[in-house]
């Protein structure tokens, strides 16, 4: 069995749980849904010439939609690997995916590579989707009316895609540790919102900064930025993606290491 | 005291199929009755509904004359056991008995004694979780005889069981059904429900297709294996 | 009828007694409330009284709340526990009304500690920083704070009878309260008619000035009612 077989087993499984059908709506109708609301405040702010009341222009009323699809994100690292501890119905003795997983694809590191892979095409998928759709949607409520586009939408977009991506990554990641899916999904949407304890941390310490989400917000944020001196986005990317690297290392070595 | 459970022209859909059509059949006191089919014939959904777990889209399915929903302290009158343990995997299996204990008034004191009765005595502290099959089915059968009810309503009680647990099982309904209680309990299994049941009542693709004491049902039949396939094999070829 | 509702809802404080995810949810809401508050105090940009302080953490303590009242549900529909429950207690509307009450219990001593330990590391924190401590009377915003972080998790309760599913319910409700909320109100002053707005004049006041802490409170509890009925009536309805 080649690992692109394991790909094509992962996907399938992933990709047909009712969890990830939900998860890839909140990705793709939540940002969008949620950038028409700014939109419609942006215009309304335009016309009665208050726009201070506002987001300033369409495409900020995109980048702040962000954080919604983060939510879908994280549901849909976890549901890769939480779907297969929970356990069917007591009738069948209670037995959970991750047995039949395992028995057809002993290769532990290939299951984890194959549900990473997986993951990763979800979410580039959805941010495909998405990113375009909402900046069409937000520039076309907003009309002529709208400011110049800022510099860097590209970029930004591209940003908020790799964003998800990790954040996606990190999630599947943690719900290896936790088996559960409870925990990562309390602690990081929780923490993709504004309430978020990283930035709360970033009064205290220059050092939050360096935490995986505030590096990788300043990847697409502009700004939108919630506190300062943040890292430059190539940086901050860099700088999440080497959390994201470190985190799915220690999950293969404890995935490697448990008895399933 | 007399407990009767009665199942009359019970009809069950689920979107356009009919999975239950006028499925009617008693369960007397003093009697072990066996409702006896394939999988998929309609039993589980039979027991649910007596169990007040579905509605009925028509007919009528009671406890001595009351719908279940409206008994005030159920587990008193009817012990049931379905889909094995039906407790949280996180819970003890002390937790789980005393919650549902105290939703019906039972004493505590009747946790431990279930769990000895049932061969759990040392497991109290244990997660559900981590237990096997048939330890899942004993809690299932201690959660039935929690409220020491008059009657019992068990779905497919054997499965897991290892063989000493299905003799255990075996003599534990006998004398209960000998002492006046009412027994009713589903099987896919045959020779379980021959060595166990005074009445059957035998279901095939959600019709009763025969019903009586053992020996009427099977009578012109050299087995109950028999007797089985002719009875649900004919209402198979006739649909 | 009275006496099987106390009986029911007496096994349902028995129950979440036995999750260990309860437990987790508890006492996660507390160690929360230690950290949050020691960082919001410690921070120079922080406020510099300890009430205001607790105040500031509620929004993040919310989350343990919610997830007490999503769990206090959602785990009936793992493991097919619902039947067991079903069957101890047949009655469609004492289950619904035992288990909000156990959960408002639970909550309820749960969202007291935490603001009651956050008060005091928030004090603590203070006074290592040298910020002469105020005090003027008792601190009825706190109690504002508790009343709000019990009623809104009843919501999560709610969305967990309708959706069957831990972490869907968990998805729903926190993304509601977290992220839809806020972005509403930047962009519509109606946005303080939404549960966790409204809900949130019991501890913070109405800079507008349009709803009392009252109103607020009575706004809230609407939510709860409607999304409540609608849950019972979908409970009621459906097959186990």
């Amino acid at each position: 069995m080649t690992f692109f077989d394991t790909v094509a087993a992962e996907t399938r499984k992933t990709a047909t749980l009712p969890a990830t059908a939900v998860a890839l709506a909140v990705t793709v109708l939540g940002p969008v849904a949620i950038t028409l609301i700014n939109a419609v405040g942006v215009r309304a702010a335009l016309r009665s010439g208050r726009p201070e009341l506002a987001y300033t222009s369409p495409v900020e009323a995109v980048f702040s939609a962000v954080p919604i699809g983060t939510v879908g994100a994280v549901v849909l690292g976890v549901v890769a690997v939480g779907g297969e501890y929970t356990a069917n119905s007591a009738r069948i003795g209670g037995g959970r995916q991750i047995t039949t997983t395992l028995t057809a694809t002993p290769s532990r590191l290939g299951v984890l590579a194959a549900k990473a892979v997986t993951v990763v095409l979800l979410v580039a998928v959805a941010a495909l989707v998405v990113i375009p759709a909402s900046l069409a949607l937000a520039g076309g409520i907003v009309g002529t009316e709208a400011p110049p586009a800022p510099e860097g939408v590209l970029s930004r977009s591209v940003g908020a895609g790799i964003y998800w991506m990790l954040t996606a990554l990190i999630a599947l990641a943690i719900t290896v540790f936790t088996r559960n899916g409870i925990v990562p999904i309390i602690v990081l949407v929780v923490n993709s919102t504004l309430v978020s304890v990283s930035v709360l941390l970033s009064h205290l310490t220059p050092l939050a900064r360096f935490l995986p989400d505030l590096a990788g917000t300043s990847m697409f944020a502009g700004d939108l930025l919630a506190f300062d001196d943040a890292l430059a986005p190539v940086t901050g990317g860099l700088v999440m993606a080497t959390w994201t690297a470190g985190l799915l290392a220690l999950a293969s070595a404890v995935f490697l290491r448990r008895d399933a | 005291m007399v407990l009767m459970l009665s199942v009359e022209r019970l009809v069950k859909r689920r979107g356009s199929r009919e999975i239950l059509t006028d499925v009617t059949f008693r369960a007397t006191p003093g009697r072990v009755t066996g409702l006896l089919g394939p999988n998929g014939a309609g039993k589980s959904s039979t027991l649910r509904i007596l169990l007040g777990l579905d509605r009925a889209d028509a007919g009528t399915a009671l406890v001595d004359g009351q719908p279940y929903r409206r008994l005030r302290q159920p587990l008193r009158t009817v012990g049931s056991m379905l889909d094995g343990s039906g407790a949280h995997r996180s819970r003890t299996a002390r937790n789980h008995l005393t919650w549902m204990a105290r939703s019906n008034g039972i004493p505590v004191r009747r946790v431990a004694e279930v769990l000895d009765q049932v061969g759990l005595g040392a497991a109290g502290g244990t997660r559900v979780g981590r237990f096997s099959l048939g330890m899942c089915q004993r809690l299932g059968l201690a959660a039935a005889l929690l409220g020491e009810p008059r009657a019992l309503v068990l779905d497919e009680p054997v499965n897991g069981l290892d063989p000493e647990g299905i003799r255990w099982i075996r003599v534990l309904l006998r004398g209960h059904a000998d002492a006046g209680g009412t027994v009713l309990l589903s099987s896919h299994l045959m020779t379980e429900v021959d060595e166990i049941a005074d009445d059957l009542v035998v279901i095939a693709h959600g019709r009763v297709v025969a019903a009586g004491p053992i020996r009427e049902v099977t009578a012109g039949y050299p087995t109950l294996e028999d007797a089985f396939f002719a009875l649900t094999g004919a209402t198979a070829g006739g649909r | 009828m009275i006496r099987s509702c106390a009986r029911a809802t007496a096994a349902e404080l028995a129950k979440l007694f036995g999750l260990p995810a309860v437990l987790a949810a508890v006492f996660g809401t507390i160690g929360a409330a230690v950290a949050i508050t020691w960082a919001l105090a410690a921070s120079p940009v922080g406020p510099n009284e300890p009430v205001a302080v607790v105040l500031r953490a509620v929004p993040y303590l919310q989350a343990g709340t919610i997830s007490l009242g999503v769990l206090a549900v959602g785990t009936e529909y793992a493991d097919g526990q619902i039947h067991t429950t079903l069957l101890c207690v047949p009655d469609r509307l004492a289950v619904p009304a035992a288990k909000a009450l156990a959960y408002l219990a639970w909550a309820a001593g749960t969202a007291v500690a935490a603001l009651t330990v956050g008060l005091l590391t928030a004090r603590i924190a203070l006074a290592t920083r040298d910020v002469p401590v105020v005090t003027d009377g008792f601190p009825w915003r706190i109690v504002g704070a508790a009343a709000y972080l019990t009623l809104i998790g009843l919501l999560g309760l709610a969305l967990a009878v309708l959706l069957r599913a831990v972490v869907s319910a968990l998805v729903v409700t926190l993304s509601l309260v977290l992220v839809v909320s806020p972005v509403l109100d930047a962009v519509t002053p109606h946005s303080r008619y939404l549960p966790d707005r409204a809900g949130g004049l019991l501890y913070l006041p109405d800079p507008a000035g349009v709803l009392t802490p009252a109103a607020g409170l009575l706004v809230l509890l609407g939510w709860v009612v409607v999304l409540g009925s609608g849950a019972v009536a979908a409970f009621r309805r459906r097959d186990a």
